[in-house]
């Protein structure tokens, strides 16, 4: 029992670990040295094998009715191939040049009482996570698809609150995030509503607060010491943000397993911070940046994988932004860019209208 | 444009938060000189700020996704700007500046963990354990065909997310009034305050349940045993029933 428990802790060590850390490696090649670190490289693995889990599945789905069983072995060999060329590129890169000391050091040295504070935040809206359960109805459907499809092998092909057989639920099928759940679920043996209310969690919070931490390191730049506050005040605003059941706030620590939750409070926030990156510079044009433009696109695999509402949302607020800064910085190139990476959103959406 | 404000107003509950929004959007318009930022998290912010307040926006939503037109107050990043506002509004006091910010933030909002929504975890799956225990009871061996039972309507939420094996008449479709829905009769059936034993088996049977869950405190009409429905166990608060007359599916069919 003892040594069974320990392999699935393992397992989920291997899957949301180490091989998001691995892929990570390939998008953070492709940018400057100063803008690498651990963290940075775990979030841009953790969206990259996200993007590829949506881009594999979704034709699955449509085509395959028990297409999971083809889904299970595809998505784990592309995920360790991806995941051995990450480790490649960084032999390789290391070798040609060793690790730049210009790398952005962690600001960790200063405020120490402010950052023992912010672990301590996010230590405990983690335990609390862990702790407590949180009622919401959208479970009935969403945790038990990812059940479903873990105990049957189905796609979207079972009415999740009666088990009635249906036809394939087009409003939903095309955000496949239960299915990664159920994919987790099956690698490691644990019950896919165990992974999603007890292990998602510990991995959704610190991810969403490390995308904080990223936006926060631009905007303070020249005031580092004060990004342990700039932190704190994001945590206190999580945690007594629960003013209406309609905040993202409320959604994160409350339903941080579901999609919604994860376009609100994943995926929103890393194209602010890879939007924040890409534009940082006066010489954005001619950094080496390819490697922020292939995750913003990869992110928005994510908003896709997410809910079906997220196509419209992330199209919106990338659109937004496109034109606004195309206007501000009286560049036509920037909207153009920005709409190259909305094709997936573009795909999604018209695949929902067309199906 | 009322129900746009009625939206506005439901999301930002007290109003603080959003009020501490505006306020810092104004302060970083006036203070803020590094351009992109500025653009970023000052004019794209007010860009959908306005496009929410827009009625044909509204209308053009909705055809889009009806009743969830609050997420596109996500595309704000309210806490990003009252963040980074914070920070540069208690400049060189810190210490101080983080503890009245805080309060100011504690005040402003709501505990997430007050939610009445929100209890003790009683195991790993985050369900009730009493769910999990009647479950346990009626579930199918491994290999065995799936079985129907008849839950009360607090217990459809849970079922089939501990067991997929389960399958239920009535699922949470016909709870939600708000929902385009169809009633199933089992589910009137539940909500009398008399449950006649003879209706609960004829509609029992006709739905094919082999198992039927009731509450301790339900009122039955009439002797359960006269029509086949057997006890076989019983948890806190659930009384637990064989619906003898439904047969087991043979594996296969």
């Amino acid at each position: 029992m003892g040594i069974f428990v320990l392999g699935q802790i393992l397992t989920l060590i291997l899957l949301l670990g180490i091989i998001p850390l691995c892929i990570g490696m390939i998008p953070v090649n492709l940018i400057e040295n100063r803008h690498r670190s651990i963290g940075v490289t775990y979030i841009a693995g953790f969206i990259s094998m996200l993007a590829v889990f949506q881009i594999i599945t979704v034709p699955i789905v449509i085509l395959a009715p028990y297409g999971f069983k083809i889904i299970v072995p595809l998505f784990s060999i592309l995920t360790v191939l991806l995941g051995a060329v990450g480790i490649y590129m960084t032999v390789r890169s290391a070798r040609k040049e060793p690790f730049s000391r210009e790398c952005e050091a962690f600001p960790f040295s200063e405020e120490k009482p402010l950052w023992l504070f912010v672990l301590l935040l996010i230590g405990f809206q983690m335990f609390m996570a862990f702790t407590l359960t949180s009622f919401d109805g959208d479970d009935a459907y969403y945790v038990v698809h990812s059940v479903l499809t873990d105990e049957t092998d189905t796609l979207y092909r079972i009415r999740p609150y009666t088990g009635l057989s249906t036809g394939m639920d087009l409003r939903h099928s095309l955000a496949v995030f239960p299915i990664w759940i159920a994919y987790i679920a099956r690698m490691s043996g644990i019950h896919a509503t165990i992974i999603a209310h007890s292990v998602l969690p510990l991995i959704l919070i610190p991810v969403t607060y490390w995308i904080y931490l990223e936006i926060g390191k631009k905007l303070l730049k020249r005031d580092i010491h004060k990004l342990p506050v700039f932190m704190i005040f994001i945590c206190i605003m999580q945690i007594f943000g629960n003013v209406s059941i309609y905040t993202n706030a409320t959604f994160f620590l409350t339903r941080t397993w579901q999609g919604k939750s994860m376009l609100a409070n994943v995926v929103l926030p890393a194209i602010f911070w890879l939007i924040l990156w890409i534009f940082d510079s006066e010489n954005y044009d001619k950094e080496y940046r390819l490697g922020l433009w292939i995750l913003l696109l990869l992110t928005n695999f994510v908003a896709a994988m997410s809910s079906t509402a997220s196509v419209f949302l992330a199209a919106m607020l990338i659109g937004v932004t496109g034109i606004v800064l195309g206007i501000r910085e009286k560049n036509i190139q920037i909207p153009l860019r920005l709409m190259i990476c909305c094709m997936p959103l573009v795909l999604y959406g018209v695949l929902f209208l067309l199906i | 444009m009322q129900t746009i404000m009625t939206i506005f107003k439901d999301y930002g509950g007290s109003g603080y938060f959003s009020i501490l929004f505006l306020l810092a959007l104004i302060y970083l318009g006036f203070t803020e000189e590094d351009r992109r930022i500025k653009t970023l998290f000052v004019y794209i912010p007010a860009v959908i700020l306005i496009l929410f307040f827009l009625p044909p926006f509204y209308i053009l939503y909705n055809r889009l996704d009806e009743g969830t037109y609050y997420r596109i107050l996500w595309l704000l990043p309210m806490t990003i700007v009252i963040a980074y506002a914070g920070c540069r509004i208690i400049g060189r006091h810190v210490k101080a500046g983080v503890l009245l910010g805080c309060l100011v933030l504690i005040i402003s909002g709501n505990y997430v963990y007050n939610s009445q929504h929100i209890t003790p975890a009683e195991n790993l799956y985050h369900l009730p354990q009493e769910t999990i225990e009647i479950c346990d009871l009626i579930r199918p061996a491994e290999g065995e065909e799936r079985v129907w039972a008849l839950f009360p309507a607090e217990q459809v939420h849970f079922v089939r997310q501990y067991t997929t094996t389960i399958q239920m008449p009535f699922g949470r479709d016909n709870l939600v009034e708000s929902w385009d829905r169809i009633i199933h009769p089992l589910y009137t059936l539940l909500q009398q305050e008399v449950i006649p034993a003879e209706e609960l088996s004829e509609l029992s049977i006709e739905s094919e349940c082999h198992y039927i869950i009731l509450l301790k405190s339900m009122k039955i009409d009439g002797n359960l045993k006269d029509y086949g429905i057997v006890q076989i166990g019983e948890t806190e608060n659930y009384l637990v029933y064989r619906n003898t007359p439904v047969e087991f599916y043979e594996y296969g069919n």
